[in-house]
């Protein structure tokens, strides 16, 4: 072994080099779409990282029935309390939709329609191994229809982030706290828009920054901020996270707010991908 | 050793290690393939040539290739417009602090099997 090394090591070692210029190249040229390399090794380890998530989750439950009855209680209590006053906030949103629907009959405007006609379910298999970047893998691919810059969000249709590379039963996310995340914002109370924009400081506490406030605007602790849907590429309205404070940047001019996102990234494990919408304001 | 050993030893070394990183982290490109396998040759010369063979020797490695590492990444940053210089420093300085701490087990391991194998061991 040592003298087929030795005969042939130098072509082995250019062979390796070129072939991993190609595979720079190629990723380079795809967008998004994983090179070769790691969709081979991604789909091969997919179904033990499917594995292994199963019974983690499996033992995360049987441990939370063990040992968490009693905080599981009080959080129930808690959330009923919290059901019964969005319901009553829900009727009164009802009676708001209806009148809006007859004064939008009387004006002939387009009926608005909100629709979200592909989603497709993944569980979370593998997060980020680099401290410079804020993904998720998930169990799902292009084999599913997924696509580069689908939207994903959690099951309370809070903004998890945006597929940003896609594999055969595989893709990553690159998520809402990436440092390379930027999207059109709105802040709910005001209507003002902004840019919502990753920040590698703020990244390893968890939070994101909203940049290019409206002039003049007050912004409130817990104001939430949603997707502006600006250019069509992500539906409009998702909830992306609430205002924490508002701070001064470096230059001692702007200003920025930090945001604190309303998903649990820690702990995801099912998200949602929407891999089509049709949105009609 | 040859020059030919020493590329095959260090080069496809670094080589392997390098298509393991790209293959699993995201957003690297075929970066990490040639880049680690730079690493893991110019580390192999300093290892060979310039440095003793001990623990010193090793954890001057370790940081010199580290930080090779971080720099070019916060280069790279710069270049496509992130100007966190700050935070990106920060990181990197924590980072390599907490994989030094991982060079004595490694060093240790690596010792006791140079130990156990006989000089004359062929492969």
């Amino acid at each position: 072994m040592k003298d087929f090394f030795r005969r042939n090591g130098g072509l082995i070692l250019i062979a390796a080099i070129l072939l991993a210029l190609v595979t720079a190249v190629v990723s380079t040229l795809l967008g998004g779409v994983a090179d070769p390399l790691s969709n081979v090794v991604q789909f091969l380890t997919t179904p033990a990282r499917n594995g292994f998530n199963a019974v983690i989750n499996w033992t995360e439950e049987r441990y939370n029935d063990a040992f968490e009855r009693e905080q599981l209680k009080q959080e129930n209590e808690e959330l009923k309390q919290r059901v019964a006053e969005l319901e009553e906030k829900e009727r009164e949103y009802e009676a708001a939709l209806q009148e809006n629907e007859r004064l939008r009959n009387v004006l002939e405007l387009r009926p608005k329609e909100r629709s979200f006609d592909e989603l497709e379910s993944a569980m979370v298999t593998a997060r980020s191994a680099s401290n410079w970047a804020s993904t998720l893998t998930l169990s799902k691919g292009s084999a599913q229809g997924v696509a580069v810059d689908d939207c994903v969000v959690d099951e309370y249709w809070n903004l998890v982030g945006v597929v940003a590379e896609v594999g055969e039963n595989w893709c990553t996310v690159r998520t809402l706290i990436d440092s390379d995340t930027e999207m059109g914002a709105l802040i709910s109370r005001t209507g003002g828009a902004a840019i919502l924009e990753g920040d590698l400081a703020l990244m390893g506490e968890g939070k994101l920054k909203l940049t290019f406030l409206p002039e003049n605007s007050q912004l409130m602790s817990g104001d939430l901020v949603t997707t502006s849907g600006r250019g069509g590429v992500f539906p409009s309205g998702i909830v992306a996270g609430h205002v924490e404070e508002v701070r001064t940047d470096a230059s001692g001019i702007g200003q920025y707010a930090v945001i604190v996102p309303e998903t649990d990234l820690d702990n995801l494990k099912q998200v949602f991908i929407i891999k089509d919408f049709t949105i009609v304001e | 050793m040859t020059t030919q050993d020493f590329l095959i030893k260090w080069g496809v070394y670094g080589l392997a290690v390098g298509v393991l990183c790209d293959a699993m982290y995201f957003g690297t490109d075929g970066a990490m393939t040639v880049g680690v396998c730079v690493v893991g040759m110019a580390a192999g010369a300093l290892a060979q040539y310039l440095l003793r063979q001990n623990l010193l020797g090793c954890l001057l490695c370790s940081l010199l290739a580290l930080a090779a590492m971080d720099g070019v990444r916060i280069l790279a940053r710069l270049f496509w417009g992130d100007w966190e210089l700050g935070a990106m420093l920060s990181l990197a300085g924590r980072e390599i602090l907490l994989s030094l701490i991982f060079v004595f087990p490694v060093y240790a391991l690596f010792l006791w099997v140079y130990r156990r194998v006989p000089r004359k061991t062929v492969l």
